[in-house]
């Protein structure tokens, strides 16, 4: 097995997805108070090696907008966006710490547009990455409040 | 100390130094095999988490004890909270100077499971050759995301030579 190791603590969920991405026949993520850890397979080959490094040294380096962070259950839908250059995004939507929502968002004219539909009190935590490249991430909270 | 096998006494003078080695000596070789534990418990600071459907180690700093024996068997124990998202299963095992001590390429010492439970064994190591010995917990996962808790729940990871 090889490991990729960063000390950075990020969510192994949202690791796990991006990693399989890039590197098909990954074996996992691990994490704890030592960091984050992405397990490849004894022949992972150089590129995917260095795919996985890029995951964890981009993480933060993709800009994700929302027209507001804060919000009232009942308020006009949050807008999320992301410039990109890429025909879609992966996205991975937290809710109070837990999985919520997963998939790919199609670019269009050069922004990937994310809708959170009728959200309902809690954190909301919408990471956005690249399935290409350098597999550069970002997110933003929104924090939906009860009337 | 090395233990010496006792002797069988018959009618011959008792002698101090037949004292140091059959008494003495044994007592203490029995004591410092009681002696002779380490164990780690989890603060609260973050769980442990891994997605790896192979056996990896939970921490290789924190839930890796090093223990040297004095040749024989050696008793590992650990509980702890654990759980598996999705309708999975986990388990674990013990590796023993860098061999999973009980995995078949499929299955470990103990399954964890998808509902949050108490996971607890104990299991014994034996024939360990004299010297330095390290015992590390390991886990892997079916699918989906294991969890081993510390944000509320102390897991506690330990040898004790027996």
């Amino acid at each position: 097995m090889i490991n990729i190791t960063s000390e950075m603590h990020f969510p192994t969920d949202l690791m796990d997805t991006i990693l399989r991405t890039a590197v098909a026949n990954a074996i996992g993520v691990s994490a704890g108070a030592y960091g984050t850890i992405l397990h490849l397979p004894d022949n992972a080959n150089t590129q995917q090696q260095a795919d996985a490094q890029a995951i964890l040294t981009h993480v933060g380096n993709l800009t994700v907008n929302a027209d507001k962070t804060a919000m009232t259950e009942g308020d006009d839908d949050p807008i999320i966006t992301v410039s990109s250059s890429d025909a879609e995004l992966g996205y991975y939507v937290l809710v109070d710490g837990e999985e919520y929502d997963s998939g790919m968002v199609a670019v269009v004219s050069g922004t990937a547009t994310l809708n959170l539909v009728s959200p309902i009190a809690g954190v909301y935590q919408i990471y956005v990455y690249r399935t290409v490249n350098n597999f550069s991430s970002g997110s933003i909270t929104v924090t939906v409040n009860e009337v | 100390m090395a233990w010496t096998t006792p002797k069988t006494w018959t009618a011959e003078p008792l002698t101090s130094s037949d004292l140091n080695t059959y008494v003495r000596d044994n007592q203490n070789h029995i004591k410092n095999r009681l002696d002779n534990n380490a164990d780690y418990i989890g603060d609260t600071v973050s769980n442990y988490t891994t997605t790896s459907t192979e056996n990896v180690d939970v921490d290789a700093s924190n839930l890796s004890l090093t223990i040297t024996t004095n040749g024989g068997d050696v008793l590992v124990g650990f509980v702890g909270y654990c759980e598996v998202t999705g309708g999975n299963y986990g388990s674990m095992d013990i590796n023993v100077g860098g061999s999973d001590y009980f995995s078949n390429g499929s299955s470990g010492v103990i399954a964890f499971q998808p509902t949050l439970a108490l996971c607890s064994f104990v299991v014994l190591i034996e024939g360990l050759s004299v010297g330095s010995h390290t015992f590390k917990l390991r886990w892997r996962v079916d699918a989906g995301t294991g969890t081993l808790r510390r944000i509320d729940g102390s897991p506690q990871f330990w040898v004790q030579e027996i």
